[in-house]
């Protein structure tokens, strides 16, 4: 049987790949219905804008015969930001469209097998004429899927719906070609059925209006007769110049990934550009070493010290360059309307259950008549967080997700593998409750969940993600990812990395080879996923993210304020420099996860014309580097600019590099251990150093800065040129989108079949009354 | 709705889901359909365009796609990174070798990442059938590298971090000849005996690079134990002499492995807590990235070596490239010297990876234009210039100069390509890792500690330059230095989460028999601490040095009693091997 689908499938893909091709960029000749601008207020840069649609379909109306009428009330869509636009992410949202039906199609809210789905592309000009002038998945502009930013959605039962799309400017998207003086829009097509050039005939709907297809096949003439344009506006796209040569090298924290980038272009503008070779995935432990020990690196960026700071006759100290944070953040699809929640709130404990896999997301409960593999260390625990009362008391009214097409699992944390200062920053606020350490030590929590027992103990702060669950299906699911930007892919994809510990059935697996499935990715409207990344990327995409429990008892989302108001509860480490939040204070406005990134540097050791580069580099980037927006040079989202101290302090650094002064006012970081000390295999051998303990303290307030060093103060500092981004991270994560559909859906299927899915599905979500519509 | 006298609407749901499914997931197919339709219209039309660099206009470079190698991908990522600030996108899926090259068989992505060039003969022990392109190609080398084996063996709390092995008992390991750490093949080349683990061998599943060098390098070194490992695995089906295979055979007689998809999950598998015992292969960068120590391997000159990047590149010298530049194998690396290169730094499972790219004046990917060329172009002669000078940070090693400049060559074939550094003086090519045409980290690479050559006992130290064991006269000298620093590579990774409190002094190992009762040392070395204290979340570089200058103590330290009962143990369990 499920041979038998998949085959068919394969197939079928042939046929359909013929048929859609040609449809979809045949000259679609329809005029779009009306449609009226109207800017919230006065159009100022970076207001939300708002379009007036044509009146939908209500296809509760549809007769016997296959009319049917529109909504009285005429639809609209409101986009996020519209002006200035580079390559970014904008929020939609629409009102007035026609309901996804659950009764024709798939049962859930999802795009690909649901009646009266919606599409979104970026298209040429602000009138576009043609579907052929839209960036999409399958009009064979330029080729298949890869890039594609096509984002396709359903709308709820209230005529509603949300997405978030990534607008891509001409760096990204030669085709568009999108920039200051090449308008674009943004187009939400909305499946109306429709019978081929008779939009009015409904009688075949439950084909024509079917999932994605809908837009390549014959009803598309119909959706597209019914779409509603946003004009947009581009920024300026001003990327760096000449390649060249790199006259830094720097090491570490994934969190400055986005900052780095627009530094980077701001930097090359500069009278006496500085190129940065960097690689963001470099773990923090690992750069203090190759930067410290093995002088593969000039610089390493990193939240928690160094041990040693010292190696031959170079001297390193610390600078602050960045605060942002960890962020927690998800995709819980309401299985009641398709859409994202939001406002989801997790306390330590509850983090602690997910990163310890202690649910067991059914496939892993052990009953009499089970014969899948269970798994003993995490029997009788709730299912998963949406059957965990400690869950429901802080979220009232969520309902679990329809996650997990396939093969359960959905809610194995995403989280990145190597060592990490994420990592320990997340499990150190775990450890730093109460209630989360004692539940990690093995007691249970009031509704006597327990901890997966293979972590039972597992010594929180840790800088590393491994797995300890090595039953069947939790070693297969449980992968964390090379980097942070693979953690950010798979929620930008809703594929869950890690396979499903099963061989594919039909695909060409070599003989004497094991293969397996990967997990099923979960689609738009169904996903439930949770994963740990940092807030620049969490603020970029646009992804929901956890308000936390902090030690005040507040739950807090990272902002500006909360990570402010975190800064003011810092401890600084033994070295006098380094800070991190005190997770006992009672602030209750501080976001716990707040992290500060330093640069260390060197202060002795390193010859003029290296350091006079180091010390330009860090003046730029904590000084103009440190006014937000999305320009060159400029601070993107998710960081907050550094606090007047903070940025004293690191210029003072920056004249201490250029001087190589070695010693300084600044108390300079000794060596808490050195190479030659046997018995440092004592508790210190913890990558922090103990905070010592006065929650109050600012040191480096204390220490006297020159206002402004004459040397640095030399050093031509161009305001940066209103003027494009350029963010690599955004083509990149796309790029896999279509590979990752394609093995997550195909494989899924192929291992399971659509219609076991659905009821296993079924089985899971209960009775039908609990899956109605609200 | 949904009207009825239809199919019912379970039934149809199913058969479109097939459909929808193949919608998404038909990339393959419906690219194969494509790339035969425009076929005729592409053939050999572009014209070999010179230009010139556009790179200050803004929005001038065509986005480009490509996927594969993810041996090479840390390299890359690096290098698109870096690029995007010059609004040069060029987005990468490191999906394997094998799929990156089908992608460009089938006209899908304008280049792809490989390890192995084009399988023209197919891959005989994985069954699949010969690649043939239908497009003009040329390879482009883009990153050398060393196939790494990053193991996980935690005995009494603490993690080995200095183990050391011969070629023969790498290959006995992956040949399911040795299957135990405490074998007396594995206690020869480390120097101490290592408690009874069994050992789980870690291959990776997907098509890969990295099975394909380290296959290539047995199927070489070891021809009539690979061919007799090759044809039982497959049950006779592969008859000798067995070729390289980029699948690794993860179960057949007498051979069971762990296999992974990928690299991230081979690393995620061997640093698992439950994973004590494994041992994988991969590009070098993964373990840095992982934080996780990899082997020190017997090289044919006697020494043990990291994969570093001065290792590999006194490796590569060794190696030869086909020179022949009209073949379309031009670049293409035979390796064979390379393997018994007497050099002692030499690193001997090193090799390179290539960039697949279209070639002008013949058949040119659907996709593929001249505006793209210029793209790829440019970033071709960025990654074999400026873009080689960062390597070593990842865990990769430069590109020697005759590659480099082959590599040139080879970008100015590309359609539509920009004009690149001059080809005899190199002006124009940023690339720092040369001095007078000879690569600065060849001149500069560091002989092997005399600690790290074959015959010296673990706890052998550095004194005045000399190899020396405690003990022997200068015990405990505060100048020596530690084995494992000569290197002044990443060699030790502190592991966490992995401690056992019950054993702080983690002097037994835990396997040992405690019924065992001491017996007389005869003639071995004193079997102790090879293993180094590790705090459960410990990450502090400088840490690492101490790790070494601990290992040493307890070696000095340790009763010999302990080693008699490992030896005791040894014998045991080689009886018990016998069959």
């Amino acid at each position: 049987m499920n041979r038998l689908i998949a085959a068919s499938a394969g197939a079928l893909s042939m046929t359909l790949g013929l048929l859609t091709l040609p449809t979809a960029s045949h000259s679609l000749a329809a005029q779009p219905h009306a449609v009226q601008l109207t800017h919230k207020g006065k159009s100022a840069k970076g207001t939300s804008v708002t379009v007036k649609g044509p009146k939908m379909l209500n296809w509760h109306t549809i007769t016997g015969k296959g009319k049917a009428k529109n909504y009285p009330k005429a639809s609209s869509v409101t986009v996020s930001v519209s002006h200035d636009l580079t390559n970014q992410m904008v929020h939609m949202t629409w009102a007035g469209f026609t309901p996804t039906n659950l009764q024709g199609g798939s049962p859930f809210y999802q795009y690909q097998f649901s009646l009266y789905p919606v599409e979104i592309v970026e298209c040429k000009g602000s009138h576009p004429a043609k579907l052929s002038q839209c960036w999409q998945a399958n009009n064979y502009q330029e080729q298949f899927g890869s890039n594609s930013n096509a984002v396709y959605s359903t709308t709820s039962g209230k005529g509603t719906g949300t997405a978030d799309f990534q607008v891509q400017n001409s760096l990204q998207n030669s085709f568009l070609g999108c920039d200051s003086k090449h308008a674009c829009s943004l187009v939400v097509i909305p499946s109306q059925g429709g019978l081929g050039s008779n939009c009015a005939n409904h009688s075949q709907d439950d084909e024509q209006a079917l999932g994605i297809t809908t837009f390549g096949g014959s009803s598309d003439k119909c959706a597209w007769a019914k779409r509603v344009v946003v004009p947009l506006e581009f920024g300026p796209v001003l990327p760096c110049g000449k390649i060249r040569n790199p006259d830094l090298r720097i090491a570490g924290s994934p969190l400055m990934v986005d900052a780095m980038a627009q530094w980077d272009t701001g930097l090359c503008r500069q009278a006496h550009p500085i190129t940065v070779a960097w690689n963001p995935s470099v773990g923090e432990p690992t750069a203090i070493q190759e930067t410290v020990l093995d002088n593969l690196s000039d610089v390493a960026l990193t939240t928690n010290p160094a041990k040693s700071v010292v190696s031959g006759s170079r001297k390193y100290t610390y600078a602050p360059i960045g605060v942002t944070a960890a962020a927690l953040v998800y995709w819980f699809d309401d299985p009641n309307n398709g859409q994202p929640y939001a406002n989801i709130r997790l306390d330590p404990r509850l983090v602690a259950k997910l990163l310890t896999t202690s649910y067991t997301d059914y496939s892993l409960q052990c009953s009499p008549n089970t014969t899948a593999p269970c798994d003993k260390a995490v029997n009788g625990n709730p299912a998963d967080l949406f059957s965990d009362k400690e869950f429901l008391q802080l979220n009232k009214k969520v309902d679990e997700p329809d996650d997990a097409i396939g093969e359960g699992l959905g809610d194995v944390p995403i989280v990145s593998g190597g060592q990490s200062d994420i990592t320990y920053e997340v499990t150190r606020w775990i450890e730093a409750n109460s209630a989360a350490a004692s539940f990690i030590k093995g007691h249970k929590d009031p509704w006597g969940t327990h901890v997966n027992a293979h972590y039972k103990g597992v010594k929180y702060p840790l800088n590393i993600f491994t797995g300890r669950d090595s039953s069947f299906l939790l070693q297969a699911a449980y992968t964390p990812v090379a980097t942070l930007n693979f953690v950010t892919t798979a929620m930008l994809l809703g594929q869950p990395p890690g396979s499903n510990g099963f061989q594919p059935v039909v695909t060409g697996c070599p003989p004497n080879q094991q293969c397996f499935n990967p997990l099923a990715g979960e689609a738009r409207g169904q996903r439930s996923l949770f994963a740990i990344t940092d807030e620049a990327d969490a603020a970029t995409f646009l992804f929901p993210t956890a308000a936390i429990r902090n030690g005040g008892g507040n739950y807090v989302t990272p902002t500006a304020t909360s990570m402010a108001a975190a800064l003011k509860t810092m401890t600084t480490a033994k070295n006098g420099i380094t800070q991190q939040v005190d997770l006992s204070s009672k602030n209750k406005a501080a976001y716990p996860l707040t992290m500060v990134v330093y640069a260390l540097v060197p202060i002795s050791g390193v010859d003029h014309s290296k350091a006079s580069k180091i010390a330009r580099w860090l003046d730029y980037v904590t000084g103009p580097g440190q006014t937000k927006g999305e320009l060159p040079g400029r601070l993107p989202f998710g960081y907050l600019p550094l606090p007047a101290t903070m940025r004293a302090q690191a210029q003072h650094v920056a004249t201490e590099v250029l001087n190589q002064s070695g010693t300084t006012s600044t108390p300079t970081p000794t060596p808490t251990d050195t190479p030659t000390t046997p018995g440092a295999d004592d508790p210190g051998t913890s990558p922090i150093d103990t905070p010592s303990g006065n929650p109050s303290a600012t040191p480096t307030t204390s220490v006297p800065f020159p206002t402004a060093t004459p040397t640095i103060s030399t050093i031509a500092l161009k305001a940066p040129a209103t003027a494009g981004m350029t963010r690599y991270a955004l083509p990149i994560l796309l790029i896999v989108a279509g590979l990752a559909a394609v093995l997550g859906a195909s494989m899924g299927a192929a291992a399971m079949g659509p219609g076991a899915v659905i009821e296993r599905l079924r089985r899971r979500r209960g009775p039908p009354s609990s899956s109605g519509s609200n | 709705m949904p009207p009825t006298g239809r199919a019912g609407p379970r039934l149809r749901r199913a058969a479109l889901t097939g459909a929808a499914i193949a919608v998404v997931a038909s990339a393959g197919s419906l690219g194969a359909v494509a790339a035969q339709g425009a076929s005729t219209a592409h053939y050999a039309k572009t014209a070999p365009a010179k230009r010139t660099a556009k790179i200050q206009g803004a929005g001038q470079f065509a986005q480009i796609n490509g996927s594969g190698s993810s041996w090479a991908a840390l390299a890359i990522d690096e290098w698109t990174s870096t690029l995007a600030n010059n609004g040069i996108t060029i987005n990468y899926s490191p999906i394997g070798s094998a799929t990156g090259r089908d992608q460009f068989i089938q006209g899908l992505d304008d280049f792809a990442g490989t390890d192995p060039p084009f399988r023209n003969g197919g891959d005989k022990i994985a069954q699949t059938p010969p690649e043939v392109p239908h497009y003009g190609y040329s390879y482009i080398p883009d990153t050398a590298g060393g196939t790494a084996f990053m193991y996980h063996l935690t005995v009494g709390g603490q993690q080995v971090t200095n183990l050391r092995l011969s070629p023969k008992t790498i290959l006995d390991i992956f040949t399911g000849a040795v299957t135990n750490w405490d074998a007396p093949e594995i206690t020869h080349d480390y120097g101490q005996q290592l408690p009874n683990i069994p050992i789980t061998p870690v291959v990776r599943t997907d098509g890969s690079g990295a099975t394909f060098f380290f296959t290539r390098w047995m199927s070489q070194v070891f021809p009539s134990e690979w061919n007799a490992f090759c044809t039982k695995v497959t049950s006779g089906r592969v008859k000798a002499p067995c070729p390289e295979t980029e699948f690794y055979p993860t179960n057949g007689p007498g051979w069971n492995a762990k296999g992974e998809n990928g690299s991230t999950a081979v690393a995620d598998y061997i640093t698992s807590s439950y994973a004590n015992g494994a041992i994988g292969y991969d590009e070098y960068a993964y373990a840095i990235n992982s934080h996780y120590p990899v082997v020190k391997v017997l090289n044919p000159a006697g020494y043990y070596v990291l994969p570093t990047a001065s290792n590999v590149a006194v490796a590569l010298t060794q190696a030869h490239i086909n020179e022949d530049k009209t073949s379309p194998d031009f670049l293409q690396q035979d390796l064979d010297d390379v393997y018994t290169f007497k050099d002692p730094r030499s690193y001997p499972l090193s090799s390179y990876s290539y960039l697949i790219v279209p070639r002008q004046s013949t058949k040119i990917p659907p996709r593929f234009n001249n505006d793209k060329g210029a793209t790829l172009s440019t970033f071709a002669n960025y990654i074999l210039c400026a873009g080689q000078q960062n390597l070593a940070q990842l865990g990769y090693s430069p590109l020697p100069l005759n590659l480099v400049k082959g590599g040139l060559l080879q970008a100015a074939n590309i359609p539509g390509h920009v004009a690149g550094p001059n080809l005899n003086t190199l002006q124009g090519c940023d690339n720092p890792t040369f001095t007078n045409g000879v690569l600065t980290l060849l001149k500069d690479a560091a002989p092997p500690s005399p600690c790290d050559k074959l015959g010296e006992p673990l706890n052998c130290v550095v004194v005045d330059g000399k190899a020396t064991t405690p003990g022997a006269g200068s015990s405990g000298s505060p100048g020596a230095t530690p084995s494992t620093g000569a290197s002044g590579a990443p060699t030790i990774a502190p592991t966490p989460g992995v401690g056992n409190p019950a054993d702080p002094g983690g002097t037994v190992p835990p396997g040992a028999d405690p019924t065992t009762g001491p017996v007389p040392v005869a003639g071995g070395t004193p079997v102790a601490g090879t293993v180094v204290n590790v705090s459960n979340e410990s990450a502090s570089p400088a840490v690492l040095s101490v790790l070494t200058a601990l290992a040493i103590l307890t070696a000095i330290v340790l009763p010999p009693v302990l080693g008699a009962q490992l030896r005791r143990r040894r014998r045991q369990s080689t009886a018990g091997r016998g069959s």
